[in-house]
């Protein structure tokens, strides 16, 4: 966000700055005339400088030029158009010009010692072809910038730059602060914190009470109130429908058991009602998981929090996972880098690392080793367990690493008939971290096989 | 014939659960409202009562916090399936044993067969065995403890749990030989029962003690009975 606000203030304050800086040039240009036009009445004034003086000599031989030069108060010359002065006793301009010998069509100034010399081709009423000369003691102004932007722009252009950039950081803050706002609000919604809001602005200023981004906090509300209440009626239909299939279960159950004291065992309705017996057992193995899935999902908080040191609670766990692994012919292996305790709920953790660990047996390779590593990482914010599970079995696509967690996904549909899971196990097992404030991820394994890996923050000692 | 009252409210899981559990050897009568199974229960002493959460009029943990009031009468109840909170409050109100529904009913049958057998173990033992341990004083066969000469109230899980550690206090005992010989079933670790009775134990032992906490929780073993003074074991 930081990008967007500093994006924006740079692009506004240019801009600004821009604008001051060329509307004050155009003001300048246009209260002061240019070099430009400076040099054209210059130019005009030598040439009808040029023509008066051109007349008086015509008229009145040297001693009128002289007379007309000393009217004006100006060190002036004639030459003709080989530069040979027509006056021998006016001062010599035409000397230390460097082509003062050829004739030119248009004006030029020149520097000559000190002075600044003006020559001024003329032709007079009887086509006889003169050069005008005039002496001026410094050179004309201008050339380079003119001088005058700067005297007349120096204090107010600085002071409108630093306020326009005052001005952008205040609207780009209005902009882009409720805009940082909104952001932190969407990503904690994408977190699957339904419960999050934007808290809309409280200013009593009916100013920024109704703009555009009160509207866009308002419709970002509107919208996580509707996701919430969606979900949560989601999650409600799956409750009450685990709930209501209970009833009916229970009664099968016995109705099941009565039919089996009255059949004759050695008949072949003994196998059927055994079938039958297995499959009301899946179906409530099923309807427990969603519930323990459903009320899980309900929690916002991990309550009975108590340390759990998660070594014992593997042990635990471990003589039933060996005996399940060992019909399938595979070992689990435990390996212990030190002693985790973690803050938590027991229960929650156990059911979290039984089903990550059954899962992994259920899909592991025959023959082969489910491993099962713990460690403690230090991170920025603190100790962290990890417990790694690895299976050998066939691993998971890598677009769909991070989808197994979500429930009744399975990867492999066929496959999930003949090993006989749901698809909700894992699902309770990132709830059950994630209610820990853990993270739960699934790698694939070099050499085959998958890799979850559980962390959990350490319990401060 | 053991009398059994039933209290749910699914009147077709009632009448096949009845037929289910008479070929067992059990007398059944089944009530289907709270208020009416309450009062049931209290106008005559079962030796179980098995109990639904959900029902019509006062839900179970009332009923059950009503027999508790004045009886140690053996409650099984049968909670929801998945709902942690049923059971623990269940067990924490007194519950002898709970069962998730749907339950399997041969599960069932051994669930009420171990709390009868609790129950049923004092009266057909032909010794009369009294345990002694600092002011606490247990008959076996009036199923009585006396503590500091206060008679201290237990139900029969209690009861058989004190019993275990009397035997032989100040040892630990692991939590999986306990769950066997007063649940009668497998330790699972998933389940809190042993840790909810266990605390209830040790609230009704704390009321009349000056020693806080006899029984203590051995992290990652099992449970202890402390000893302060001197034990003594008598038999007559």
């Amino acid at each position: 966000m930081r990008g967007l606000f500093f994006k924006i203030f740079v692009i506004f304050w240019i801009a600004q700055s821009l604008i001051f800086i060329i509307s004050t040039a155009l003001i300048v240009q246009h209260r002061f005339p240019g070099p430009d036009v400076l040099m054209d009445s210059l130019f005009s004034s030598l040439r009808n400088q040029g023509r008066e003086s051109v007349d008086a000599f015509e008229t009145g031989g040297c001693g009128s030029l002289r007379a007309y030069a000393a009217t004006h108060g100006q060190i002036i010359a004639l030459t003709d158009e080989a530069g040979k002065n027509i006056c021998p006793e006016m001062p010599d301009l035409a000397s230390g010009n460097g082509d003062g010998t050829r004739f030119q069509d248009h004006i030029v100034g020149r520097q000559v010692g000190q002075q600044y010399v003006w020559s001024a081709p003329v032709t007079s009423a009887t086509h006889k072809n003169y050069v005008f000369l005039l002496a001026q003691l410094h050179s004309p102004e201008s050339h380079g910038p003119n001088p005058d932007l700067l005297r007349f722009a120096f204090p107010q252009l600085p002071v409108a730059i630093a306020v326009g950039g005052a001005t952008t950081f205040v609207l780009v803050l209005l902009f882009t602060r409720p805009l940082v706002k909104l952001r932190k609000a969407a990503r904690e919604l994408a977190h699957g914190n339904l419960r999050t809001r934007v808290t809309e602005s409280a200013s009593k200023s009916s100013f920024f009470r109704g703009d555009e981004f009160q509207a866009l906090v308002h419709d970002f509300n509107h919208m996580a109130e509707r996701l919430e209440s969606l979900v949560g009626a989601q999650q409600l239909l799956l409750r009450d429908v685990s709930h209501e299939l209970r009833s009916p279960l229970a009664r099968l159950n016995v109705a099941l058991e009565l039919a089996r004291e009255d059949a004759d065992p050695d008949t072949e309705i003994e196998t059927h009602l055994g079938r039958i017996e297995r499959e009301t057992e899946r179906l409530s193995k099923l309807i427990s998981q969603l519930l323990t899935l459903s009320s899980m999902e309900a929690m916002n908080q991990v309550n009975n929090f108590g340390p759990v040191l998660l070594n014992e609670l593997i042990h635990q766990m471990i003589p039933d996972a060996e005996f399940e692994a060992q019909q399938r012919q595979c070992t689990v292996s435990f390996h212990a880098g030190a002693e985790c305790v973690i803050l938590g709920n027991r229960e929650l953790l156990y059911r979290a690392v039984e089903n990550v660990l059954r899962n992994a047996i259920r899909y592991t390779k025959e023959n082969s080793e489910v491993e099962i590593r713990l460690a403690i990482v230090t991170e920025e914010k603190g100790g962290v367990a990890v417990l790694e599970i690895s299976d050998r079995g066939p691993g998971i696509p890598e677009g769909e690493l991070s989808s197994i967690f979500q429930p009744f996904y399975r990867v492999d549909r066929a496959r999930s008939a003949e090993t006989g899971g749901f698809g909700v196990g894992l699902a309770i097992a990132e709830r059950a971290v994630k209610l820990h404030h853990g993270e739960m991820r699934a790698y694939n394994r070099a050499g085959g096989g998958t890799t979850i890996r559980l962390q959990l923050p350490l319990a401060e000692r | 014939m053991e009398d059994v009252l039933l209290i749910d409210d699914d009147v077709e899981l009632c009448s096949m659960l009845k037929d289910y559990l008479v070929k067992y050897g059990f007398r059944v009568s089944a009530v289907h409202r709270g208020d009416t199974g309450l009062k049931a229960a209290l106008d005559y002493r079962y030796s179980l009562v098995l109990l639904d959460v959900m029902l019509p009029g006062i839900d179970g943990f009332e009923i059950l916090k009503r027999i508790r009031a004045d009886s140690a009468m053996n409650v099984l109840m049968l909670t929801a399936r998945g709902e942690d909170v049923d059971r623990i409050v269940g067990l924490e109100i007194g519950a002898d044993d709970y069962l998730p529904k749907p339950f399997n009913p041969r599960e069932l049958l051994a669930r009420m067969r171990a709390i009868l057998r609790r129950t049923a173990a004092a009266g057909t033992s032909n010794e009369h065995i009294v345990l002694r341990v600092d002011d606490l004083e247990l008959d076996s066969a009036a199923r009585t403890v006396v503590q500091n000469g206060r008679s201290v109230e237990l139900t029969g899980v209690e009861f058989a749990l004190l019993e275990v550690l009397m035997h032989s206090p100040g040892k630990v005992i692991a939590r999986e030989e306990l769950a066997e010989e007063v649940l009668g079933r497998k330790f699972n670790p998933l389940d809190r029962s042993l840790d909810m009775h266990l605390s209830r134990l040790r609230k009704k032992l704390a009321e009349g003690s000056s020693h806080e906490d006899r029984v203590k929780t051995i992290r990652g073993m099992g449970y202890q009975l402390t000893i302060h003074r001197n034990q003594s074991e008598a038999k007559d």
